[in-house]
């Protein structure tokens, strides 16, 4: 029987039916996400209104204050680099709290897939209990642990180790720190994942082969993981260059990152253009990073036919 | 080997230890006498459990919030079934990129869907409203009960449905008597992904929300704005008790009917 044969009902045609079922998921996509999407790229290109809202004249000044501030009096235009050091702030942190999940990932999601069962669920269960707890409440309690009263130092000025408790949070290590405790599970999980369908048969094959326990990593292991990388790497990059409450809450208002700022045009700057336009600058962004890593995969498919 | 696979359980062990410790580690600060967040110093006191029930702020949003996640983790279900099922059942020539649309919301940074939500909201006037706030929800958690409902359906074996057919059952019989019930788990999965998710999602629920609706999150946030009182620790503690119960109960029920 072929698919269309299986098409819903005879009484409807059979396109009618095909829309009954794909059609609401489709019509609140593009209703609440893609149409949002373009009044957000047709605002960002529109003035200001004082007090929050629009006005319908078109525009670059959203985009144009990113890099340049006016000057009140003769209207002149000066470079700002404020605003391009918060996004690069946003693009490094980000990178950084990717590439550090990555590294702490690896090791661990492959311990875990190859413990037996039991023990495998146990450290699942480990892992899965901070993933489901809400975000919010996560970054509090990690702000709680690095206070200056916090457990981390009142364990380290007990033992004498240190004399003056450090200055752990409301920096930049804090919000770093935060991004990985945030969104670890994130890479854990689909390495984990990817670890527990890998053919352990290819390694013994390498070793046989002679490859050194380098190169059986590097040659073997990497390459077929390498679906497992990219999607791990997206799920902690993407939420963690919008992130919001990390850089808020324990970077304390010194070391915004581009989620802070776009979060502040609708708060107490109520300027929605210049928000919009922000938006659309951290959606390239991903777009950009999302594209080079699909092309990444895509290679990676060409090599090994 | 030996070493490394010790190796291997200390670095489990140590970012078990990293994920789980913070969420402990709020516990004592929930138990102190002071009316200002501290640890306590000998003096242990639940008032800030008290304080939680007394203040009606607090029971209300746990009200908000679970009624909007309750409808929109219907509705991200309902929704999610049937495009599911239609790219499974009918194979439409377009199926990658109608899948690829669906889940934009995953690859969207949340602030960004945020803002965009936001946007829309305030054009059509439901922002700070329940709906606004449930079609929000609805559009975050959609993607994530598609994928689960999808995994489902892969796993099935497609001569099922075929069969049924064959035996004379019309496309409705064969999806309502076959299909949805060999995916049950899959779509229980889906619902309560997109359930938890509801409850606890705060980075578009602090965009489009405000004075009428506080969503618990919300209403932490609201109250790490305004005074930091350890009455979010408690809460926080509650909290994370709720979900690691859940969490346990449901891999319970996993494996035990994985055993049967």
């Amino acid at each position: 029987m072929s698919a269309r044969q299986l098409s819903l009902s005879s009484r409807v045609s059979p396109r009618l039916a095909d829309l009954g079922l794909l059609g609401p998921a489709i019509a609140v996509i593009l209703l609440f996400m893609v149409a949002p999407m373009a009044i957000m790229f047709v605002y960002s290109f529109l003035q200001a209104a004082p007090y929050g809202g629009v006005e319908w004249t078109f525009t670059t000044e959203a985009y144009s204050s990113i890099l340049f501030e006016r000057d009140f009096l003769d209207d002149s235009l000066t470079f700002t680099p404020d605003y391009l050091i918060i996004v690069a702030r946003s693009v490094c942190q980000a990178g950084l709290a990717t590439l550090l999940c990555l590294v702490i990932s690896v090791p661990t999601a492959y311990y875990i897939a190859t413990r037996p069962e039991r023990q495998k669920n146990i450290w699942l269960v480990l892992i899965t209990i901070p993933y489901w707890v809400n975000l919010l409440i996560r970054t509090i309690a990690l702000l709680f642990v690095l206070r200056g009263d916090g457990p981390i130092n009142a364990v380290l000025m007990q033992f004498g180790i240190i004399s003056e408790p450090l200055p752990l949070s409301y920096n930049g290590f804090a919000v770093c720190l935060g991004l990985i405790y945030s969104f670890l599970p994130f890479m854990v999980l689909p390495l984990y994942s990817a670890f527990e369908r890998f053919d352990f048969r290819l390694l013994e094959a390498a070793y046989d082969l002679y490859a050194s326990r380098r190169i059986a990593f590097f040659r073997i292991v990497l390459p077929v993981m390498r679906p497992g990388l990219i999607a791990g790497s997206l799920l902690v990059f993407i939420p963690s260059i919008g992130s919001y409450l990390a850089p808020d809450i324990l970077g304390g208002g010194k070391t915004l990152m581009i989620g802070n700022l776009i979060g502040t045009q609708f708060q107490s700057a109520r300027n929605w253009p210049f928000g919009a336009a922000l938006s659309m600058i951290l959606l390239t962004l991903t777009l950009l990073v999302l594209l080079w890593l699909a092309r990444r995969a895509g290679q990676q498919k060409s090599d090994c036919r | 080997m030996l070493g490394r696979s010790r190796m291997g359980v200390l670095l489990a062990g140590a970012i078990g230890l990293f994920l789980l410790l913070p969420l402990v580690a709020v516990v004592p600060f929930s138990f102190t006498a002071k009316r200002f967040l501290s640890l306590p110093d000998g003096d242990y006191s639940l008032r800030h459990y008290r304080a939680l029930l007394d203040a009606d702020t607090w029971l209300a949003s746990i009200g908000t919030s679970a009624l909007i996640a309750i409808l929109s983790s219907i509705v991200a279900t309902l929704l999610a079934t049937a495009f599911a099922l239609g790219v499974w059942l009918l194979r439409p020539r377009l199926a990658k990129v109608l899948t690829g649309l669906v889940l934009l919301p995953i690859i969207v940074p949340p602030v960004t869907s945020a803002v965009s939500i936001y946007f829309l909201l305030a054009q059509i006037g439901l922002l700070d409203t329940i709906a606004g706030v449930i079609i929000g929800h609805v559009v975050v958690t959609v993607p994530f009960a598609v994928v689960a409902i999808m995994t489902a359906l892969n796993r099935m074996d497609r001569t099922l449905d075929q069969a049924a057919r064959i035996l004379g059952a019309d496309p409705f019989q064969s999806i309502f008597l076959v299909i949805l019930p060999n995916i049950r788990f899959g779509l229980f999965t889906a619902w309560f992904i997109s359930l938890v998710m509801s409850w606890e999602e705060s980075s578009v629920t602090l965009f489009i929300s405000g004075v009428n609706v506080t969503t618990l999150p919300k209403r932490m946030w609201d109250n790490l704005r305004l005074d930091l009182d350890p009455a979010i620790a408690a809460i926080s503690v509650l909290m994370t008790v709720m979900t690691a119960l859940v969490i346990i109960l449901r891999g319970r029920r996993q494996q035990s009917e994985a055993q049967a």
